[in-house]
């Protein structure tokens, strides 16, 4: 990157495009916009705090080596991000069998770990996540339920239906809604991003 | 019969269960989608994003970002912006080998350094103190040049200010979202940092356009009760930010609103509102 250009105010595809040519830096300010989130989504899916740090750094130089392959016009950065460190966390949980002691790390997740904001950025960054959190509470229970087993432990429609003894379809029906909910709640929000 | 819809109602069932499908194989996902549906499975894709980013988040701790940072070929100091610009950039583009044969000694010797020190504050505060220390290497070098040195002590002054004001203890701040559509487009958004005494307050704005010929954009307290005091009129340049600044605030405020004006401002809010916050919070 030119020396002139504040990368503070830099947007997060530049900053990827930035750390695709090699450029440290920019891969510093995306970890300090972005590891907060991971590290906390890696904590939600793992149960375990070391293995979450360890998914954060596996993730970003996942993306210090290919960032050159990320394409803004399929997802938004942020998407991107979330997308990498969730498969390298569903692969990690999968790997280690344990899925019933994280379903307890689910259910208990961590609280009181928030993280204060560092900039402008941020502060909308950690506004917009509160928001998110606050709409996914609004989703009925059930609904709720089967979204976050199919997201944060990478169960199958199937898998949750053997594990909940509700019937497929209506499994299916019930992720529907949620998704549908959601995007429409979030419209906003999601309009942000494309 | 279950009052829910079925999925052959609804054509976007087909994105949703491909989406949850490729999320349950792991992976990563076929986010190429091309037709009439590629919007629809975009805007889903992009919620997926938001479900993941709806976790609370977690403060990593510094051994991760250091570890990183010498993997990669980088420093601690990549952390700062300010000294990321400055830093070069290892040639060929991928840090080698060569790289990580110093870059771990240092990662390991500055991990010990920092032993004690929060690196947490540190990031928090990395904006502000880059503005200083720029401004300060920039002092120096004008030094000799006595007619600029006033103006950059002066500016020096107010960065240091405006930095002991928004980290001093009972700080609020609160977040501007656009309002206008074209301010939407363009991301527009402002945060207002008020001090602890609720009259000293930093404002910080970023994306909004130029105002056309004949307008300017003017910045609204509003009271919980009566009319919004005008704090003045401003306009910005392509892609600047956007920074005010002022020692009162009128009593009682209870949102901020910044709208677009005849040039030179009016008396009352007449013109759309461009950008709203009336939701505080304290950061420290």
């Amino acid at each position: 990157m030119p020396k002139d250009v504040d990368l503070e105010a830099t947007p997060d595809p530049a900053l990827v495009a930035a750390v695709g040519a090699g450029d440290a830096g920019a891969l510093a300010l995306l970890y300090d916009r972005f590891s907060g989130m991971l590290l906390g989504l890696a904590h939600r899916i793992l149960g375990d705090a070391s293995d979450a740090e360890e998914i954060l750094q596996e993730a970003f130089l996942q993306v210090w080596n290919q960032a050159g392959r990320y394409d803004p016009g399929r997802s938004s950065v942020s998407t991107w991000l979330v997308l990498i460190t969730r498969s390298r966390a569903i692969d990690r949980l999968r790997s280690r069998k344990v899925k019933d002691r994280t379903l307890l790390g689910v259910q208990q997740e961590k609280r009181g770990s928030h993280t204060s904001p560092k900039g402008v950025g941020d502060v909308f960054r950690q506004e917009r996540g509160r928001r998110l959190r606050q709409e996914m509470a609004l989703l009925p229970p059930e609904q709720r339920e089967v979204l976050e087993m199919a997201f944060f432990r990478g169960m199958t429609q199937s898998e949750i239906a053997g594990r909940t003894g509700i019937p497929l379809g209506t499994v299916k029906t019930r992720s529907l809604l949620a998704m549908r909910k959601l995007r429409k709640s979030l419209r906003d929000e999601i309009e942000e991003l494309l | 019969m279950s009052d829910e819809p079925t999925r052959d109602d609804h054509p976007d069932a087909d994105v949703v269960e491909r989406l949850l499908d490729e999320l349950s194989r792991g992976g990563e996902l076929d986010t190429a989608v091309s037709g009439p549906q590629g919007q629809v499975h975009r805007e889903y894709l992009e919620l997926v994003g938001l479900v993941g980013a709806a976790v609370e988040p977690i403060e990593p701790p510094p051994a991760i970002k250091e570890r990183l940072l010498a993997e990669v070929g980088g420093t601690a100091g990549a952390a700062s912006a300010a000294e990321v610009v400055a830093m070069p950039t290892p040639s060929g583009a991928r840090s080698g080998t060569r790289a990580r044969r110093w870059a771990l000694p240092l990662a390991a010797s500055l991990a010990l350094a920092l032993a004690g020190f929060s690196g947490y504050q540190a990031a928090q505060l990395t904006s502000q103190r880059a503005t200083i220390d720029q401004l300060s290497q920039r002092l120096e070098e004008v030094e000799a040049r006595t007619p600029m040195v006033a103006a950059v002590r002066g500016q020096l002054a107010v960065a240091r200010d405006r930095m002991a004001m928004i980290t001093g203890r009972g700080v609020e701040i609160c977040a501007l979202r656009p309002m206008a559509m074209e301010a939407k487009r363009a991301n527009s958004r402002g945060v207002l940092y008020v001090a602890a005494d609720h009259q000293r307050w930093y404002l910080t704005i970023e994306g909004l356009t130029p105002c056309k010929k004949g307008g300017s954009y003017q910045l609204w307290f509003v009271p919980a009760d009566g009319a919004p005091v005008s704090a003045g009129t401003f306009d910005v340049g392509e892609g600047v930010r956007v920074e005010l600044s002022s020692d009162t605030m009128p009593d009682a405020t209870r949102a901020i609103t910044v709208t677009l004006e005849p040039a030179g401002g009016s008396q009352e809010p007449t013109g759309p509102a461009v950008l709203h916050g009336d939701e505080v919070m304290a950061i420290l």
